[in-house]
């Protein structure tokens, strides 16, 4: 079934297809969660609200290709996401510190598994964790990401530099011998 | 390896893994649907029933109020009015209620006629209605005027007053209704008053009349106008005059 019919009879308060299109999209959206919030019954939360409001606003939605439908659903659940991680201030603000270069072996960067990767994201603390996260893996700019998290721009800056320069160390203890 | 060759790096590897699980969690789609699946249907609207009820209470006992507070600022202090049917028995004319009027006898003169002993002829009526009053000052909201007694006969008897006649004409078919007028009389009568103006004291034995309060009560029978036709209906209702009226006895 293509997704704009499916859109269309999930509008219409049609639970089959609300199911149908709630398993196409409830995996990759839980890893989402899962990536910002480390804790599963938080993640689950947070994947259930913004499933929720997925089928709530549907009527509003403005289909236009395949990659809009998952564009919009990823936007509602991290917003979610956000929205845990404001409720419980946990953020882990420091002043900007110099931008490290990075520098990463290109023969050592081949043998590492999306696994190992993943599980060095969430060792972050959960202001780098999650400014990276807005940055690298969905593309935000600093001025978004400061008018998500209602934070200056600079401080958004200063998470990512920090986080970048963490995740090295990380790859140094893990005995991953390249450079961040 | 730059900056941005690390961002990219992340960015695929993480994409691999969006459509598998993470493998240190137990978590599976079909749970979550099953907690999902209720709170996205349709819920029936809730009635707030008790919020209608209470603006139906509030209505009604706004407009209970209203219509009592109406109610009370319309009522006047309602007299009941007795309504009784009664024919004519007798055709009263002015002209034969003139000649009765004229027909009573005239009294004498003389003061054995004119007087009569109170407790021997006069009707015990006629002695209610009519009692002598001694006390000075005495005064009522009634008229008030001094009386015409003699003073021969003031301690014994008490005078027979002049038949009393009103000037209301009467009407064609009249039903009476009484109404009561007391007069307080002067202390001190005509005769006391004249004999103290000739020099007599108040010692004198003549002039020693009872202390006793005097009234005098006069029963005025008033014809009440009704209309020709006899069985009509008429009120009861007396038409008292005003108080302050000066009435000729």
């Amino acid at each position: 079934m293509k997704e704009e019919q499916l859109i269309r009879q999930c509008r219409q308060g049609d639970g089959k297809a609300q199911k149908q299109l709630y398993e196409a999209y409830a995996t990759p959206m839980f890893r989402i969660c899962c990536r910002y919030l480390k804790d599963q019954h938080e993640a689950e939360d947070a994947l259930l609200k913004g499933f929720q409001k997925v089928f709530t606003n549907l009527q509003g939605f403005e289909y236009r290709t395949d990659k809009d439908l998952a564009g919009w659903i990823k936007r509602i659940v991290v917003n979610e996401c956000l929205m845990v991680l404001r409720k419980a201030n946990n953020f882990h603000l420091s002043s900007l510190s110099e931008d490290l270069p990075i520098l990463v072996e290109e023969d050592i960067y081949s043998t590492l598994s999306a696994e190992d990767i993943y599980g060095l994201i969430l060792e972050l603390p959960n202001g780098y964790r999650t400014v990276f996260n807005l940055y690298v893996i969905e593309g935000y700019s600093h001025k978004e990401i400061a008018e998500q998290l209602q934070i200056s721009e600079l401080t958004s800056r200063s998470q990512l530099s920090k986080a970048k320069a963490m995740l090295r160390n990380l790859l140094t203890k893990n005995q991953l011998n390249f450079a961040v | 390896m730059q900056s941005d060759n690390l961002e990219n790096l992340f960015r695929e590897k993480v994409e691999e893994l969006q459509h598998t699980p993470p493998p240190q969690f137990n978590w599976t789609p079909e749970k979550s649907w099953e907690k999902l699946a209720p709170a996205l249907q349709p819920k029936p609207r809730k009635l707030n029933r008790g919020f209608y009820w209470g603006v139906a209470a509030g209505l009604v006992l706004a407009l209970a109020a209203g219509l009592s507070l109406f109610r009370l600022s319309e009522i006047e202090p309602v007299q009941t009015i007795a309504v009784t049917t009664v024919p004519a028995q007798q055709q009263i004319k002015p002209s034969s209620l003139r000649a009765k009027l004229s027909q009573q006898p005239e009294i004498p003169s003389t003061p054995e006629n004119s007087v009569i002993p109170a407790q021997a002829t006069t009707p015990t009526s006629r002695t209610k209605a009519f009692v002598a009053s001694q006390k000075t000052e005495k005064t009522t909201s009634s008229v008030s005027e001094n009386a015409p007694t003699l003073p021969e006969q003031q301690q014994t008897f008490l005078p027979v007053p002049e038949p009393v006649t009103l000037s209301a004409t009467p009407a064609a078919e009249s039903k009476t209704s009484s109404i009561k007028i007391t007069v307080v009389l002067g202390a001190k009568t005509l005769a006391q008053q004249e004999a103290l103006a000739m020099g007599a004291t108040s010692d004198t034995p003549d002039l020693q009349t009872p202390q006793k309060k005097r009234k005098l009560r006069l029963r005025i029978q008033k014809p009440e106008p009704v209309s020709p036709d006899q069985y009509q209906l008429a009120t009861t209702k007396p038409s008292l005059p005003a108080i302050g009226t000066r009435i000729k006895l």
